[in-house]
């Protein structure tokens, strides 16, 4: 019951990772794979595009070459030069373009070569297995890469033909210089990567931005949240998108729901006050007599009812400082109290001045506010002459209410007594002398202070000093 | 004087009805709100003790309703849950004290006679009217320091008088003052009374306004012209 744990720090929760930080790198690994791929595949196409003009010229040159060779009689192959390939590029050295025919004996193996003055001086090279597999799949194109002369790379397209008379078949060859292409191919590779990995920064990006957007109701929520805790604000209002409104439907039946049981727990309170009080007054009234026992039953109900008192005033404040979001304004209650007190104390004739700040606002529960200053002014009340002051101000550190009386003060030297539980400094005024300590522990469970000082009007000053609830 | 207690725990009642008697009151007491507000609404009572949690309708709304139908006797209001909220509603409902549960019963007749002492605009406990004395504290009465014996119903006459000595009290007003409702009145009864009291304190003391009622003065002042 003495204890209030700050609501700052609640058990049992660690933070773990942030949903930013998930998001961020499941969309970087996610977006660098699909780029990746994406890329690989524009770069495979674009490459098998490029090998698909190189194989449809080097198919053009062998048909060229089909057509200007033949057989004589004895199966040696006899060549038309007029229907040669006339592309000049074939005529100069290692210009890039090859056509070669290649005379295979029956183990595949080249055994004689008439090629374009392109080769200048330098035989077709050729991969193992490739004139094997032309000749096993004559009239065919056989599509390869080759080393060729000058050291560069070739598209190289190998047909073999089966001349009249002939047992073995004759090769045709056709080789384009692959280089250019492959630049080509390269230059593309590096234009895409480097568009691709602008993409990859783009998506990162918008992420992170889609990221902050999504989640600005979460920051929302959280700042309202907070509000809620400083008093600011009942509950959770105001839109948001479908995906959080149950979570703030909760949070809110929560706060709606932790009101209930402070109010619940108050109305228990208050109705074990009622059924223990009443009982307590019958026997406080029926053991009147002088007898032992009467007088055992009067000191142990007086005790009692100190206890109930007490206890119960405690038990309602502890309950209510930790209520969520509680505040009270400061002006109509204590008008109310004064105006109680006036009239109560109207034989005697006595007047008190408010003097509120109508932005005072307490952090805390009506019924300890009330409590705090009741008490106050009830004392005021009973020992002043004929005046009091109640000023409450707001500062920025909380609220001070401060109660003035004209009456004959107390000396200062009984001011600390005149705090302590139980403690009545005159017994021959009426009072349960819970007053003054009832209001130094609810101000002590609500963090306030309360000072008892020389007031400039003659008497007592009381000065409390509570937190105030934000505006 | 003649009191209403409303308070719905029948030991609580019994107690206050027996200590208001003794004090020299003719006491009413109602169990509930309902109850309790008929009755302070239609008898005339000198002052009213109110507990506020009631059952049927509730001490505040009794309170309220006397109020705006004019009833101005002072009521003293009774409170289990001490909180100041409940408080400030009833006195803003017109209460003019309050006493919180558990208290002894003599702290309430002290109230209930300062209270009552207020009402009727005086401000000591003993009231006077020359040199006969009435000690509402004590429920004695004394003329030139003589202390007079008087039986219940007499001091409660005398007690009425005393507060509103210098009027014409009607007769029925002395009844409906005098007697708690279960009596069987008779206003023939008020005149023994008289007779006797007059026979006590002095025959000047008295005055009967013919067809009127009673007066109590002080014969110093103002003398009896028959």
């Amino acid at each position: 019951m003495t204890e209030t744990p700050g609501a700052g720090e609640a058990e049992g929760t660690r933070t773990r990772g942030s949903i930013a930080r998930r998001m961020l790198v499941a969309a970087a690994v996610w977006s660098a794979v699909v780029l990746l791929v994406a890329g690989w595949s524009l770069q495979a196409f674009y490459r098998a595009e490029t090998d698909q003009q190189l194989d449809l010229a080097n198919s053009d040159t062998l048909r060229t070459l089909a057509n200007a060779v033949d057989s004589d009689d004895l199966g040696e192959p006899r060549f038309d030069d007029q229907k040669l390939p006339k592309d000049e590029k074939f005529g100069m050295t290692f210009s890039g373009r090859y056509w070669a025919f290649l005379d295979v004996d029956a183990q595949a193996n080249v055994t004689r070569v008439r090629q374009s003055q392109s080769f200048f001086d330098e035989r077709p090279e050729l991969p193992a297995g490739s004139t094997a597999k032309a000749i096993a799949q004559p009239g065919e194109t056989i599509q390869i890469d080759a080393i060729a002369p000058n050291d560069r790379l070739v598209r190289v397209g190998l047909q073999a033909v089966v001349l009249s008379g002939r047992e073995l078949p004759l090769i045709l060859y056709s080789g384009i210089d692959r280089t250019a292409a492959d630049q080509a191919v390269g230059r593309f590779t590096l234009r895409l990567g480097i568009a691709l990995a602008v993409l990859a920064l783009g998506i990162v990006v918008g992420v992170v931005v889609l990221i902050r957007y999504g989640l600005r109701p979460l920051h929302e929520i959280q700042d309202k949240l907070g509000d809620v805790r400083a008093g600011r604000r009942d509950t959770l209002d105001g839109e948001y998108p479908g995906e959080l409104s149950p979570l703030v439907k909760e949070i809110n039946t929560l706060i709606v729901q932790n009101r209930k049981v402070v109010d619940r727990a108050r109305t228990h309170v208050g109705n074990l006050a009622h059924a223990l009080k009443t009982p307590l007054a019958v026997l406080k009234n029926e053991a009147k007599g002088t007898d032992r026992v009467s007088e055992i039953v009067r000191r142990q109900t007086e005790a009692m009812t100190n206890n109930v008192n007490h206890y119960l005033k405690r038990a309602q404040a502890a309950a209510q400082a930790e209520v969520l979001g509680a505040r009270t304004e400061v002006k109509e209650p204590v008008e109310g109290i004064a105006r109680m007190l006036e009239r109560l104390h109207r034989g005697k004739g006595i007047a008190i001045d408010v003097d509120a700040d109508a932005k005072a606002v307490f952090r805390g529960e009506r019924g300890d506010f009330d409590e705090l200053v009741g008490n106050l002014l009830e004392n005021a009340a009973k020992w002043c002459k004929s005046r009091v002051n109640v000023t409450v101000t707001r500062s920025d550190d909380g609220l001070q209410v401060i109660v003035d009386d004209d009456g004959p003060g107390l000396p200062a030297g009984h001011r600390a007594k005149a705090l302590e539980r139980g403690k009545r400094l005159d017994e021959s005024e009426p009072g349960t002398g819970l007053g003054l300590s009832i209001v130094t522990e609810l101000a002590d469970i609500y963090g306030g202070r309360l000072h008892l000082e020389d007031s400039p009007m003659g008497g007592l000053r009381a000065r409390l000093e509570l937190p105030a609830a934000p505006l | 004087m003649r009191v209403l207690v409303v308070e719905d725990d029948p030991d609580l009642g019994r107690q206050l009805t027996e200590a208001l008697t003794q004090a020299g009151y003719a006491v009413d007491l109602a169990p509930d709100g309902e109850e309790g507000h008929f009755l302070g609404d239609t008898e005339p009572y000198d002052a009213a003790v109110l507990d506020l949690g009631l059952p049927k309708l509730d001490g505040v709304r009794v309170l309220e309703k006397w109020r705006n139908a004019g009833k101005d006797m002072p009521v003293l209001i009774l409170t289990a849950r001490d909180r100041w909220s409940e408080k400030v509603a009833g006195f803003d409902a017109g209460a003019d004290d309050y006493l919180t549960k558990p208290f002894v019963t003599e702290e309430l007749l002290a109230r209930l006679r300062a209270l009552m002492r207020r009402a009727a605009g005086h401000a000591s406990a003993a009231l006077e009217c020359g040199d006969l004395r009435v000690d509402t504290r004590a429920a004695r009465a004394s003329v030139n320091g003589e202390p007079i014996k008087l039986t219940a119903h007499e001091y409660r006459v005398l007690s009425y008088m005393m507060h509103h000595q210098g009027r014409v009290v009607p007769r029925t007003e002395l009844v409906e003052h005098i007697y708690d409702q279960d009596f069987d009145r008779d206003s023939n009864t008020i005149e023994v009374f008289v007779g006797r009291l007059r026979r006590k304190i002095g025959s000047n003391r008295i005055l009967t306004e013919r067809g009127l009622g009673y007066r109590l003065i002080d014969p110093k002042v103002e003398k009896i012209v028959e």
